[in-house]
């Protein structure tokens, strides 16, 4: 979002403009939705180099405050919302509140103005804002997922089904084939209750009106013989109606077969599209979104898409003929009965759309308290220990059976509501059917034409077979609203444009020296905060290499650049004299190799997890690299040895042990260039040493950048960098920055004195 | 710099990080008698307390919902909002003193009251509120999640995703129908 004057919205600027101000001299402008006694009021804050200005939209005056003799905005929060306050200290005045949902633009604007007032100048960056949850242009409600641009009421279904439609593409003539027979079904369920009514009372067994020739046409011709050969007649019929019902099963059954045959493979097409393109996209990707929320789009969101289309949409479309047909067969039959039973429908209609919202509601409710039930419990069993070591195994009883009793009410109510609902529904249906028996079974009394006995039981049949339809058409509409907007999520991941491109024509380079130029690299991960600033330095092939820093100077940021997870913005990076931008991602990964301390081990045996980058290489080079790292002992005492499956569910290494698997598929890798990102710092010093002694091995012979927290690791390192705010502050060998009493020795008198106070041995 | 000179150095740093430390394991007590609060013309506070003065104050309560009036913390208005001090009991201060400080709570703790809940829609993993609170009529979004809460008794606290809060005083004063309405998320 941004929020210089340029984007502000039409009617702030119409307002600037005819109050005879300076248009172009506003700098930004950000909304408020309250007013000083924190009311609901919508407004506007801008301001210009000498003043800030604020109009609320409902009154015809701009207040206006100057910046002479002012010290500083600040904001005094609140927790809900804040207070712009301008004038420092004890002269501070309010100027506006605002709520929490501006929070974020006021702070930047504080930003802003106290650039301003400083005399500072402003940037572009200065002006945008990440992240930030927007109004929805079309209904006015904030968007619900920040980061997401996307209000879930407001997206276009329309356009998202086709799309996924096109899923279904290559299976289009059997799809064609499916609503045919799904056509054919509909129309040969409705046939049934006419032979089994009207046919068969009529013409089979009501002897009193034999015609005593056929009437025109086929079925005249056939009622005819029907009634004068009535025991072979009941015969043909009773097999007709049983090859009838033979032929709608068998039709089922063909189409549940072949949509369950369709189904899967445009299931697994979208999931497999899902993710191939998350595989493409860049690191940066991943940062800005949860791990879970990104499972859930390939995982449920692909099946919700696909079960609408699997079940929703031929329901949908079986309901709809069964629906026409009924309707048509009984208008055909009796106009006036078939109107009298229609009248019904909207009724029925309405019932389900009043009443299941709240059946929904209420299944929500009960899966909710199951849900708070499950996680109840196993907080209990993961906390065991706790629980047992203060006693609290009654409270804890008593919780849970609090627990389990809002289970059992939601139950309740939910079979309560449902009950209600069915008896409602049923309610209707009886009356209706009454209704129709009784006026249908006047009308045969009067002898009103074409009314017979057998229409009647016949049109009983075809109003109870419009129910089923009617309840699916009830809730069919906001089933389709979610799966859209599953559908919107997961084209979102499909359609997102990685950050970071291969060159169409890269360089090949094959094996790296393993030399590095950073030159004047600058870089942010959002444009309102710089990471690195103008950084250079270079790396001599072979050599080991310390980066030192606070935590946030940007360390972990510049081995993501060099090994081009992100792109550099300003500056260049280059490898061996090439600009990385320019080489193959293949020779960047085969050359460069990360050990870090979070170290992740896949699901799968250790041989593979050692074997990860390199996966044809032979048994040998596997136990060489793990006995190079430290990791062959404690792998042979394992049962199944490197056969061992780790990973997810199945045996749980310590982290030292893992960290040794890293190093181990480090070594194996051969990389030219090693990186070592706090590879020791989430281990104890024991495992430490081994760990350390592990690495003395790997770093012979390569390139090796290593960052680290404590200081000693990097004594023994060819040259050393200190970086602070994203700057190069002092480079040498750790006597040459002792020496120089700057920063290094700072921190090195600080970690020494530390370590010193704790009473752990001295490092120095 | 002389060797000597550095030494000191670094021992002043040191133990300005060890004081750091320590001050977060200690409480100051802020009593009637070592504080002087005064109200800015802005309508905040300064104080003054221990010969040093903050010309403007924060006013946190560390238990909102079960302890009102006691255990209140005073902070500074600088970014990181460094505790001064905490008063024990309000009830104890002067009337003019806990008006002031009452005042700046009042601010602070700000929440919107919900007097009628015109409808709740629950869409796509959100729930959409229309509500007339005693600032006026309100509109905002929620999760589903959760979203209420409930701080004893039948007073209800609704956050929602900007984390916004709304507050419900009393559940038993709604209609049947908004009771309805919110029955969900209770």
């Amino acid at each position: 979002m941004e929020l210089g004057f340029g984007s502000a919205p039409d009617i702030v600027k119409t307002k600037v403009r005819s109050s005879g101000m300076d248009e172009s001299s506003m700098i930004a402008c950000v909304r408020t939705d309250r007013d000083l006694d924190f009311g609901v009021r919508k407004g506007y804050v801008f301001f210009n180099v000498d003043s800030i200005f604020l109009w609320y939209t409902d009154s015809g005056e701009i207040i206006s405050y100057k910046f002479t003799g002012m010290t500083e905005v600040s904001i005094f929060p609140q927790i809900t919302g804040g207070i712009f306050v301008i004038g420092g200290g004890e002269n501070g005045i309010p100027a506006a509140a605002f709520s929490n949902a501006c929070m974020k633009q006021f702070y930047k604007l504080k930003d802003l103005i106290t650039k301003v007032i400083k005399g500072e100048e402003l940037k572009d960056s200065d002006f945008y804002l990440q992240d930030n949850r927007d109004l929805c242009p079309k209904c006015g409600n904030a968007f619900p997922e920040e980061g997401r641009q996307v209000c879930p009421r407001c997206i276009d279904r329309r356009s998202l089904f086709l799309r996924v439609l096109g899923y279904f593409k290559p299976y289009a003539g059997r799809f064609a084939l499916i609503m045919f027979i799904i056509l054919v079904h509909g129309m040969v369920s409705s046939v049934v209750p006419f032979l089994s009514g009207r046919v068969l009372y009529d013409n089979v067994l009501n002897k009193s009106a034999v015609p005593s020739e056929p009437a025109e046409g086929i079925y005249g011709y056939i009622e005819f013989m029907l009634s004068r050969e009535s025991v072979a007649a009941l015969g043909i019929l009773i097999l007709t109606i049983l090859s009838v019902r033979i032929l709608h099963q068998l039709l089922g059954i063909l189409q549940g077969r072949m949509v369950a045959g369709i189904m899967p493979k445009a299931v697994l097409n979208i999931k497999s599209d899902i993710y191939k393109s998350m595989q493409k996209l860049s690191i940066g990707f991943f940062n800005l979104r949860q791990t879970g929320s990104l499972m859930t789009r390939i995982q449920s969101d692909a099946t919700e898409v696909m079960y609408f289309f699997i079940d929703g949409l031929p329901y949908l479309l079986v309901n709809i003929v069964i629906l026409v047909t009924a309707a048509v067969v009984m208008i055909s039959m009796n106009i006036s009965l078939a109107v009298l039973a229609l009248i019904f429908i909207p009724l029925l209609f309405l019932i389900s759309y009043r009443m299941i919202p709240r059946l929904w509601h209420l299944h929500g409710k009960r899966h909710r308290s199951v849900r708070n039930m499950n996680s109840a419990v196993s907080d209990n069993l993961t906390g065991a220990r706790v629980v047992k070591a203060f006693g609290q195994e009654r409270s804890e009883t008593l919780r849970f059976e609090r627990i389990n009793s809002r289970v059992r009410d939601a139950e309740l109510d939910l079979v309560d509501y449902d009950n209600k609902f069915f008896g409602a529904y049923s309610a209707v249906e009886t009356v209706s059917s009454l209704i129709i028996w009784g006026i249908g079974s006047w009308f045969v009394l009067k002898g009103y034409p074409g009314m017979t006995y057998g229409t009647l039981t016949a049109f009983v049949a075809y109003v109870a077979m419009l129910n089923g339809p009617l309840d699916f058409m009830s809730f069919i509409f906001r089933w389709w609203s979610l799966s859209m907007n599953s559908a919107q999520r997961i084209f979102e991941v499909i359609d997102a444009v990685p950050e970071v491109r291969e060159k169409d024509v890269p360089v090949r380079k094959g094996v790296f020296e393993g030399r590095i130029d950073v030159k004047d690299v600058s870089f942010s991960y959002t444009p309102d905060k710089r990471i690195l600033d103008k950084m250079s330095f270079s790396i001599t092939p072979g050599t080991y290499f310390g980066i030192v820093g606070k935590s946030g100077a940007g360390k972990t940021t510049l081995i993501n650049l060099i090994s081009r997870f992100y792109d550099v913005k300003e500056g260049q990076i280059s490898i061996d004299g090439i600009p990385i931008k320019d080489l193959a991602f293949e020779d960047i990964r085969k050359n460069i190799a990360i050990v870090s301390q979070d170290s992740y081990i896949f699901s799968g045996t250790i041989a593979e997890n050692i074997a990860y980058a390199k996966p044809d290489c032979s048994f040998k080079e596997i136990v060489s690299a793990a006995a190079s790292a430290g990791a062959h002992d404690f792998i042979m005492k394992l049962p199944h040895g490197y056969d061992t499956v780790v990973g997810h569910g199945a045996k749980d290494l310590s982290g030292g042990e893992k960290q040794r698997i890293s190093i181990a598929r480090a070594i194996l890798a051969d990389p030219r260039i090693l990186i070592l990102d706090e590879a020791t710092a989430s281990v104890d010093t024991h495992t430490e040493q081994k760990i350390q002694r592990s690495l003395d091995d790997l770093v012979k012979n390569r390139t090796t950048i290593s960052i680290a927290h404590r200081l000693s690791t990097l004594r023994d390192a060819d040259d050393l960098i200190v970086i602070e705010d994203g700057k190069v502050v002092e480079q040498g060998t750790h006597e040459q920055l002792k020496k120089m009493k700057g920063v290094y020795n700072k921190l090195l008198q600080l970690q020494t004195k530390a370590l010193a106070i704790k009473g752990a041995e001295e490092y120095e | 710099m002389s060797n000597a000179g550095e030494i000191v150095e670094y021992d002043l740093l040191i133990k300005e990080q060890m004081e750091k430390v320590d001050s977060l394991f200690e409480i100051e007590l802020l009593t009637p008698d070592n504080t002087v609060f005064t109200r800015t013309p802005g309508g905040f506070l300064t104080l003054e307390y221990k010969s040093k003065t903050y010309p403007r104050i924060n006013v946190f309560r560390a238990f909102p919902f079960t302890q009102p009036m006691r255990f209140i913390s005073i902070r500074d208005a600088s970014e990181k909002n460094e505790e001064i001090g905490m008063i024990g009991d309000l009830h104890d201060w002067p009337v003019e003193t806990r008006e002031l400080l009452l005042e700046q709570i009042g601010i602070r703790y700000f929440t919107p009251r919900i007097v009628k809940i015109s409808s709740v829609k629950e869409e796509f993993g959100f729930a959409y509120w229309e509500v007339v609170t005693d600032r006026g009529d309100m509109k905002f979004t929620t999760s589903i999640w959760n979203p209420v809460i409930r701080i004893g008794g039948n007073r209800l606290l609704v956050n929602d995703l900007d984390s916004n809060r709304y507050e419900i005083d009393d559940l038993t004063k709604l209609s049947r129908r908004e009771i309805k309405l919110i029955d969900l998320f209770l």
